[in-house]
């Protein structure tokens, strides 16, 4: 990673990089893992299982076959994305912060895309 | 996206560092009156939130030219910003740090620890968010956030003051 | 007058007889401690009030004469202005410890019993036969006696090893000091055996300079132990710090004035002294007073700090005396005067001043229990009568304007600036020279009393044990009586210091040589002021209904001028328009709340985070660290090298000042004598044999 920093450090005469704006965002962060998002809601039939997993309890089904992620508790370890990729990836977005403590949570059921905010 | 950010970006794509700069210190100007100093407070990390905190003032992020500062005496402060898990110990702490703030002051929870407690939820030092004992204006989840995520959250933060009457 | 001071002795005899269980009869028996107080405070309000009075009116008196005899010569007593000075200060600072021990014997303090109350009696009855001696033998007798009262005075806590060491250093200095004084009377007599100063006068001034030199600097060292003047001041500061305050007032306030009245004295016989005398004198002055406030600055018990500012205080009276020496020989009585003025003015407010400040230490150490400022704090909300004594002390004594040590001292630089004028080019310089190390002790004098008072009385309790310690005292209106008395005597004479005019210029006339009028020095702006028009256009007209000439002191025509008056009234009037301004109404957009000290969060003590007084001092002592010989010594207790677990660190000065200085070359020397000692061998032959021997040798130098 070091190397990608003095590549993008040398090749611009300036190490102070850009805050990642929207589409501005710098190749570099494409791989920094921070939190996940749900993707797409939860198609399955077996009672929810998702929650079993997650070390910190930050994913919850509240009712049925709703999935709630609770990013404030999310260490990122990666298990959600790697047992359930149809649900869960990687947001890529590296500015994650709320004013609120509800704004963290965002609920998924079905039919609805993921509902955060 | 999923959340939330600058509020400005939603309509403008910024892509003029120079001019966010300058509303930068506008705003806090407007609001404080001077460049931000923040004083940080560990109520008990394991440091990995202290390492991207630190690296905020390193010339990759450097966050001087925002007009952010770090502080050492809550005296001079106006951002606490509140790392780690909250131990017995230090509960006392940081309440005593919080209340030798003058007014207008910000409370930032940086890192899961500080939200909700992170991995160590169940330990028998742990206790609980930081927002239990102090209120808390912006929420920093990460494990650890990245710098850019703290400087959003300052800014966030920052965001909630506008408009209110000095103190 | 004559019947004012002989009361004032009876009174004092009084005492001494009563203070005696003599059984006359079954139902007498000794008075109690408070009754010989009282009369002890009588007998020095009655000398109090002889000094005042002489000072007022002018003119020497003669007392009373012992009838001539061959063995003893002609002893008579005579009263003039200086006599009158010391008379009111020693009976001023007698009056004021009188009612602090009167309160104190009744419960029994040490230093207030019938034995010290008769001692201190007789000191007086002794110094009151001291300033109005006129013949040598009656003032050496005098002398002598009252430095053993003195050294009666710091043996007061005996039980203790450490006092016993002052007393035991107090006598030996004082010894030396009489042996030198005898030498001195030697010299100077003349070969009748005429002791009376008359005769001294007569001889010294057909004499050679040589013999005007040694016997005025035998004189001055002689005299000299009682003040303290640098080199012989080693006994001053265990002395201060062991006596009792009521006791120590009488020392620092009263007696170390009759050291500097005894230099006076013989400067009145021996006539101008040569120039290098002065030179000597005025540097041994400027070294003390640069010493003594370096070591005030850093020391950190409060009553030897007093001691090392008295030191520094007798170092200005010192330097005025040796430019009073300087420009009488070089026939400039103008600047004379003004030298014996400032002297005048710095003795009486240091006297005054010091007196105050030992009776209100006194205080704290009763009440609380420790006089170390590290220990203590915040003493303003405990005791705000005393903090009130000591900040008008310390002002006085820091030289803070308008207060009286300001006065004195501009006084003394002033005619320091002014040797240019008169004096010979190499006096200048020495005197130039002086004055830089004076400045500086001046600087470092203010520091010292300004850390005294804001460690002591501001902030909190340092240690909380003393807090414990400090019992609600019941009110002593005595005690309050007699340190108001002298607060109060103290500010109004330095707030006015032109009112006391007319008595400098009475003493002032004493002195055959200083005879310039006072007219120019304090102009009578009040009753002419065409003449002053300069002064007047200034605002030197302002409260003229004072009964003064003036309130400016104008030292010469091109010299500065002072007026500490109008620079209290202009105080008052600025600070009442601050409090007037404070009181209005103002816009304020912030709320306000209290809150805790911040002292890192973890561990609220607010008193142990406080900046102490051995911090304050640090800087001084690494800016002077190799004069002082400053060594920090760290030393392991516990744990090795690279795991230490307690840490002591010792702090290493050299005191210069008090005889810890001599320890290692008397170390040095016994080793040396150790050789001698062989001949103390115990045979009777061997002594025989060196009896042989030394008479041999006498015979051989006989024949040759």
């Amino acid at each position: 990673m070091l190397a990608d920093w003095l590549r993008s450090g040398l090749s611009s005469r300036r190490v102070t990089t850009t805050y990642p704006y929207g589409k501005e965002a710098n190749p570099i962060h494409r791989n920094w893992r921070t939190v996940p998002v749900i993707v797409s809601a939860c198609k399955s039939t077996m009672p929810c299982r998702c929650g079993d997993f997650c070390p910190t309890q930050a994913i919850t089904c509240p009712d049925g076959f709703a999935v709630q992620i609770d990013v404030g508790s999310c260490i990122g370890c990666g298990r959600c994305v790697n047992l359930c990729p149809q649900v869960f990836a990687w947001s890529g977005d590296v500015t994650v912060a709320a004013s609120g403590r509800r704004r963290l949570i965002s609920v998924a059921d079905g039919g609805e895309m993921a509902r955060g905010i | 996206m999923v959340f939330d950010v600058s509020t400005d970006s939603r309509n403008e794509v910024q892509s003029d560092w120079g001019s966010m700069e300058q509303r930068m210190a506008q705003r806090l100007r407007r609001i404080f009156g001077h460049s931000l100093n923040i004083r940080h407070i560990d109520v008990g990390s394991c440091n990995a939130c202290e390492s991207e905190v630190l690296s905020l003032s390193n010339p990759y992020y450097n966050f001087h030219r925002l007009g952010l500062f770090f502080t050492a005496s809550p005296r001079h402060a106006d951002v606490l910003l509140v790392t780690g898990a909250m131990t017995h110990a230090m509960e006392d702490v940081l309440l005593t740090t919080y209340t030798a703030m003058p007014q207008p002051r910000l409370v930032v929870a940086t890192g899961v620890c500080a939200i909700h407690g992170g991995l160590f939820r169940e330990s028998p030092e742990f206790a609980g968010p930081v927002d239990t004992t102090i209120p808390v204006d912006a929420y920093i989840p990460g494990c650890p956030p990245t710098p850019y995520a703290i400087i959003n959250g300052i800014l966030q933060a920052v965001d909630r003051r506008k408009g209110k009457k000095p103190c | 007058m004559l019947t004012c001071l002989a009361l004032s002795i009876a009174v004092f005899l009084g005492v001494v007889l009563l203070a005696v269980p003599v059984k006359l009869t079954a139902q007498t028996k000794a008075a109690k401690p408070t009754v010989l107080w009282s009369l002890f405070g009588l007998g020095a309000a009655l000398q109090a009030s002889v000094g005042i009075a002489d000072l007022a009116t002018d003119g020497v008196r003669n007392l009373w004469s012992l009838p001539s005899s061959s063995i003893l010569g002609h002893w008579s007593f005579q009263l003039n202005p200086l006599a009158g000075l010391m008379f009111s200060l020693l009976g001023l600072v007698g009056l004021a410890s009188a009612l602090v021990a009167l309160q104190h014997s009744r419960h029994r303090s040490a230093g207030t019993g019938r034995g010290m109350a008769s001692i201190a009696a007789l000191q007086y009855i002794f110094t009151a036969f001291l300033v109005t001696a006129t013949n040598a033998i009656p003032l050496l007798i005098a002398w002598e006696s009252m430095s053993l009262c003195a050294y009666a005075y710091i043996l007061v806590n005996h039980r203790a090893a450490s006092v016993r060491k002052a007393a035991f250093e107090t006598l030996f200095v004082s010894e030396v000091g009489f042996l030198m004084l005898v030498l001195a009377t030697a010299l100077a007599a003349p070969h009748t055996g005429d002791f009376s100063f008359a005769a001294i006068a007569r001889h010294l001034s057909s004499s050679s300079p040589g013999l005007r030199d040694g016997v005025f600097l035998l004189a001055l060292f002689g005299f000299g132990t009682k003040s303290g003047v640098f080199p012989l001041q080693l006994w001053m500061p265990a002395a201060y710090d062991a006596a009792p305050p009521h006791l120590a007032a009488i020392l620092a306030g009263g007696l170390l004035n009759l050291g500097l009245f005894g230099v006076l004295r013989i400067a009145m016989v021996s006539g101008p002294v040569s120039d290098w005398v002065g030179v000597l004198v005025v540097f041994i002055g400027a070294v003390a007073v640069f010493s003594g406030a370096l070591f005030a600055v850093i020391e950190g018990k409060m009553r030897r700090m007093l001691a090392y500012s008295s030191v520094e205080n007798v170092g200005f009276m010192v330097i005025s005396l040796g430019l009073f020496l300087l420009y009488t020989t070089a026939g400039n009585t103008k600047l004379a005067t003004l030298a014996l003025m400032a002297l005048m003015i710095q003795m009486v407010s240091h006297a005054l001043a010091k007196a105050l400040a030992f009776l209100a230490v006194g205080e704290i150490a009763r009440r609380i229990g420790s006089t170390q400022l590290d220990r203590l704090g915040g003493l303003f909300r405990v005791m705000p009568a005393i903090t009130l004594a000591l900040m008008v002390a310390s002002l006085s004594l820091a030289a803070v304007a308008p207060f009286s040590g300001f006065a004195s001292e501009w006084l003394t630089l002033q005619t320091m600036l002014q040797a240019y004028q008169s004096l010979p080019k190499i006096a200048t310089i020495a005197v130039a020279l002086a004055g830089l190390l004076t400045a500086t002790g001046a600087a470092l004098g203010f520091t010292a009393f300004l850390r005294l008072f804001v460690f002591s009385m501001t902030g909190r309790m340092r240690d909380v044990a003393l807090v414990a310690h400090f019992r609600k005292f019941q009110r002593e209106p005595v005690v309050a009586v007699g340190i108001g008395l002298l607060a109060v005597a103290s500010a109004v004479y330095g707030l006015f210091p032109t009112a006391w005019a007319p008595a400098y210029e009475n003493v002032v006339r004493v002195f055959p040589a200083g005879a310039a009028p006072l007219q120019n020095i304090i102009p009578d702006v009040f009753s002419n002021p065409e003449k002053n028009a300069t002064l007047t256009s200034l605002g030197g007209h302002l409260l003229s209904f004072v009964p003064v000439r003036g309130f400016v002191i104008q030292p010469g025509a091109l010299v500065a001028s002072i007026a500490p008056t109008y620079l209290l009234v202009w105080f008052f009037i600025f600070a009442g328009l601050a409090w007037v301004l404070s009181q209005l109404p103002r816009h304020r957009p912030f709320r306000r709340r209290a809150v805790a000290a911040w002292s890192g969060g973890r561990y609220n003590n607010p008193r142990a985070t406080q900046y102490t007084a051995s911090a304050y001092a640090n800087p001084f002592r690494m800016l002077f660290a190799t004069l002082l010989r400053y060594r920090l010594n760290r030393v392991i207790t516990r744990g090795n090298h690279a795991f230490p677990e307690k840490i002591e660190l010792h702090r290493d000065i050299a005191f210069w000042l008090t005889s810890d200085s001599f320890n290692t070359p008397l170390r040095s020397l016994r080793i040396k004598l150790a050789s001698v000692r062989r001949l103390q061998h115990g045979y009777l032959w061997g002594y025989l044999l060196t009896i042989l021997v030394a008479l041999g040798l006498l015979l051989v130098w006989a024949v040759l």
